[in-house]
């Protein structure tokens, strides 16, 4: 075997491109972000324009703060750590350079799209399809540039933050691809493939993930990478990061369900949801007590390190934010969270605790050391570090006020339970007030310290020069060939006795009669076998385990399954079961030609944003908004408006609740139907026109999802339909002062607000075959 | 089976079989983790403490 010395220098050109873009998306995620929290306080501050409300700027905060910011520091760490790890320079200078210009391209489409309306309507998912085909390739293109660095890798052992990244990146591609799976109507526009339950269901299963593998498990590959390297001590426990690794990467995936808590999900599905939430307790803190206890020796460092100062606060506001994530994931809990702004207070601990004060301490580490010079001000990052604390403080104190005392409002009853508490949800809306001012006051504080942070690090990047990091191995080039060459491969007892367990699993699970019987017998029969092969040969089987983690490839398809397994067993059921002919009872009424256009402007202005469309199961949903929402009622919605927030009450069942000037007069200007409301106006929608001519193709598209629209509708009677719905709208308004004509967009969305609600009852349908209505 | 799930209430079979399956899971997880051995442990913990750059060249950018 031979052996040569050879310097290899790190890339740490792209790591600095990332840590500068993400300081940049920073500061404008979070702008936009004191921006919509001041527009709850005044709503003014929307302005009268189109793109500047708060339906269209709340998508635009979540997707810069998580993609642009935390996406482009998670970028930064990853890139920096890896090549280090792996004493390997990153595979493919052009990949880096694709993946860093492609992903600020993707900011750059989704800070113009999200303002001009261009939205899916479904959170942290909200970019139009053209932009997810880029995002997957960009995607792609970081998975192909990092496993190609693994593979050129100088250490034969994969150090446990690179088994997040990996984790990560697989994970994000699965979930980001299911959950954007589309159907395009044009250039701009398209409708999800899945529909009401099952794309609540999808869009949780990714929404909770996407805060678990983009906000969470890289960030904890840089805290087991970045808090060792700050305090110059091994982590605490490396047992306690695999245990950490496989817990939280298997049970993470099961939680999503605990986002639908209440609603017509199925039960079974929400009781896992809330079980495997309340199991990640335990990996959780076991992650957060080891990044603390590396700290072992070095506390002292707090009082004079930012960098140790802002890694600690962070790993704390992790292990906060992760034992109030399955607090609220208990149903009696939830119950009283849900919609209101309690989740908003857990998640900004999260993202403003956790991952703001993470990216903080990995960029004042970094700084220097890419600019070889030094911090331009130490006594600056001390006053980020208590600016932020104290906002952070201030923000999550108030929600958590504003959430308990909302969510208690709105669920309260008079002593014997027949009449609400305060039956005008504006009255709830003012008791929260002050709350939110407060929040704006926090979140301020954070932006400023923030500012500090950009001002600091633009003045250290200035007082120095770039430079590479190298490092000299003795590196044999064929060592890492070798190992993946010896791997025993997929053709052994512990994998083929798991795939046959899976396989006679579903057999016993799925079939019926004979099939059923036969896929017990045999799934017990693969149990018992492996367990006496097992015994037989246990220390090869425990060879392969050793080896299997010195194989990237091999590893990343064991995270596959095990992040896999969760969606599987949650959304296959469901597919199934959200089908019209499987459902008993009520089922929704598609809508007509103008009620989809009107649709299409409630998804744009994003209403979903602060109206929810789904009753729980719970009194006081029912005494405030009429009958709870059963599953069949929203299964031609494509895509599902549930809602994960009530600013505003929830429009389940609007639909002739009010009369057509009503709602005329309170989008037009909604303070001269209700003087408290907070509700942006909505002048535009009376001189824009909706889209008439692309109703054949959306009509086309929904068709071909399932929705039973007749076959022989022609483009001419779709047209025709829509305006003579529009046409007796406007008359109708026209007759009572409300000045407008049949083609404007409010026409579209009244129709579409008064149709919501709406479904037949299949068990009296021979009877009464006509659409019913609470 | 499939249509057992869909039809009954199933909750409780379903949460018990999950937790149990997660179970075996960490088990064997934790199982590997107490195995390893100290000089594997403490090679994997000073990774990153192994690959301090010996030097530092100018990158002119």
């Amino acid at each position: 075997m031979s052996t040569q010395k050879i310097t290899i220098e790190y890339d740490d050109t792209t790591v600095r491109y990332f840590m500068i873009a993400s300081v940049i998306w920073g500061a404008v995620g979070l702008l936009v972000g004191v921006l919509i929290a001041s527009q709850l306080n005044f709503w003014q501050m929307n302005f009268n324009m189109s793109w500047l409300t708060f339906g269209r700027l709340r998508p635009l905060h979540t997707n810069a703060t998580i993609f642009a910011f935390v996406g482009n520091m998670m970028f930064a760490g990853v890139y920096y750590s890896t090549q280090r790890l792996c004493k390997a320079r990153t595979a493919s200078d052009l990949l880096s350079k694709i993946h860093f210009w492609g992903w600020q391209l993707i900011i750059v489409a989704a800070a113009i799209t999200l303002p001009l309306g261009y939205s899916r309507g479904k959170e942290y998912a909200e970019l139009i399809w053209p932009i997810n085909i880029a995002v997957a390739g960009i995607w792609v293109i970081f998975g192909i540039n990092f496993f190609w660095t693994l593979a050129k890798r100088n250490e034969k052992s994969l150090y446990v933050a690179i088994w997040f990244y990996i984790a990560t990146i697989v994970t994000v591609a699965m979930l980001y691809i299911v959950n954007h799976l589309s159907l395009p109507t044009g250039p701009l526009h398209s409708y999800p493939l899945f529909g009401g339950v099952q794309d609540a269901l999808v869009q949780w299963w990714y929404g909770h993930n996407a805060v678990a593998f983009f906000l969470t498990t890289p960030i904890l590959g840089i805290m087991y990478y970045f808090i060792p390297k700050a305090v110059e001590r091994p982590v605490y426990s490396y047992r306690l990061s695999v245990i950490h690794f496989w817990s939280l990467v298997f049970i993470y995936i099961w939680a999503g369900p605990h986002h639908l808590l209440n609603t017509s999900l199925p039960s079974w599905l929400q009781s896992l949801g809330m079980i495997f939430s309340l199991m990640l307790w335990a990996p959780s803190w076991g992650g957060m007590l080891n990044g603390l206890l590396t700290l072992r020796g070095a506390w002292h460092l707090l009082r004079t390190d930012p960098v140790v100062k802002f890694l600690a606060a962070g790993v704390t506001f992790y292990g906060m934010s992760t034992f109030e994530g399955p607090l609220l994931s208990i149903k009696s809990v939830n119950a009283l969270s849900h919609y209101t702004d309690w989740t908003i207070g857990h998640v900004h601990g999260g993202t403003l605790g956790w991952n703001g004060f993470m990216a903080a301490g990995m960029f004042y580490w970094l700084a220097p050391r890419l600019f070889k010079t030094k911090l331009h001000s130490v006594a600056m990052a001390n006053m980020h570090f208590w600016l932020g604390m104290i906002g952070i403080l201030l923000y999550v104190a108030s929600m958590w006020v504003s959430g308990i005392m909302q969510g208690l409002m709105l669920n309260g009853t008079n002593e014997d339970g027949t009449l609400l508490a305060y039956p005008n949800f504006l009255e709830t809306l003012q008791a929260i007030r002050p709350m939110m001012l407060t929040r704006v006051v926090g979140g301020t504080l954070y932006f400023v310290g923030y500012l500090l942070m950009v001002y600091n690090l633009f003045k250290t990047f200035a007082s120095g020069s770039p430079v590479n990091g190298t490092v000299e191995v003795e590196a044999d080039e064929k060592t890492i060939a070798k190992i993946e060459q010896k791997f025993p491969g997929f053709i052994n007892a512990p994998v083929l006795y798991s795939c046959g367990l899976i396989l006679f699993s579903c057999i016993w699970m799925f079939g019926d009669g004979i099939w059923m019987i036969l896929g017990l017998i045999l799934t017990i029969a693969v149990c018992v076998a492996a367990i006496m092969h097992f015994e037989i040969a246990g220390s090869k089987w425990s060879q392969w385990y050793d080896q299997l983690l010195e194989h990237s490839y091999v590893f990343t398809i064991l995270v596959f399954i095990a992040a896999a397994i969760g969606g599987a067993v949650q959304i296959i059921p469901t597919v199934t079961i959200n089908r019209a002919d499987n459902i008993e009872g009520r089922i929704q009424v598609p809508y007509t030609p103008l009620e989809l256009a009107g649709r299409d402007i409630y998804v744009s202005e994003g209403c979903y944003n602060c109206h929810s469309q789904m009753i729980r199961t719970m009194v006081s949903d029912v005494m405030r908004y009429g009958d709870y929402s059963r599953l069949g009622e929203s299964i031609y919605d494509h895509p599902y408006q549930w809602g994960s927030k009530r600013t505003g009450p929830d429009l389940a069942r609007e639909g002739g609740r009010r009369s057509d000037d009503w709602h005329y007069f309170h989008m037009i200007n909604p303070r001269d139907i209700s003087p408290q409301s907070n509700m942006p106006a909505y002048p535009w929608l009376n001189t824009a026109d909706y889209d008439l001519k692309a109703l054949p193709a959306k009509i086309d598209a929904m068709r071909r999802l399932g929705v039973p629209y007749p076959m022989d509708l022609s483009e001419e009677d779709i047209h025709e339909q829509a305006r003579a719905q529009a046409i007796e709208i406007a008359n109708g308004l026209n007759e009572r002062g409300a000045v407008t004509d049949e083609n404007k967009q409010i026409i579209a969305l009244i129709a579409y607000m008064q149709k919501l609600g709406k479904y037949t009852d299949t068990t009296q349908v021979t009877m009464n075959p006509t659409e019913n209505q609470e | 089976m499939f249509k057992q799930m869909m039809v009954d209430d199933w909750a409780n079979l379903a949460a018990i079989a999950t937790f149990a399956f997660t179970a075996g899971v960490f088990i064997f997880v934790v199982i590997r983790a107490i195995r390893m051995s100290k000089q594997k442990r403490d090679h994997m913990a000073n990774l990153p403490l192994s690959e301090e750059p010996l030097k530092q060249t100018d990158n002119h950018e």
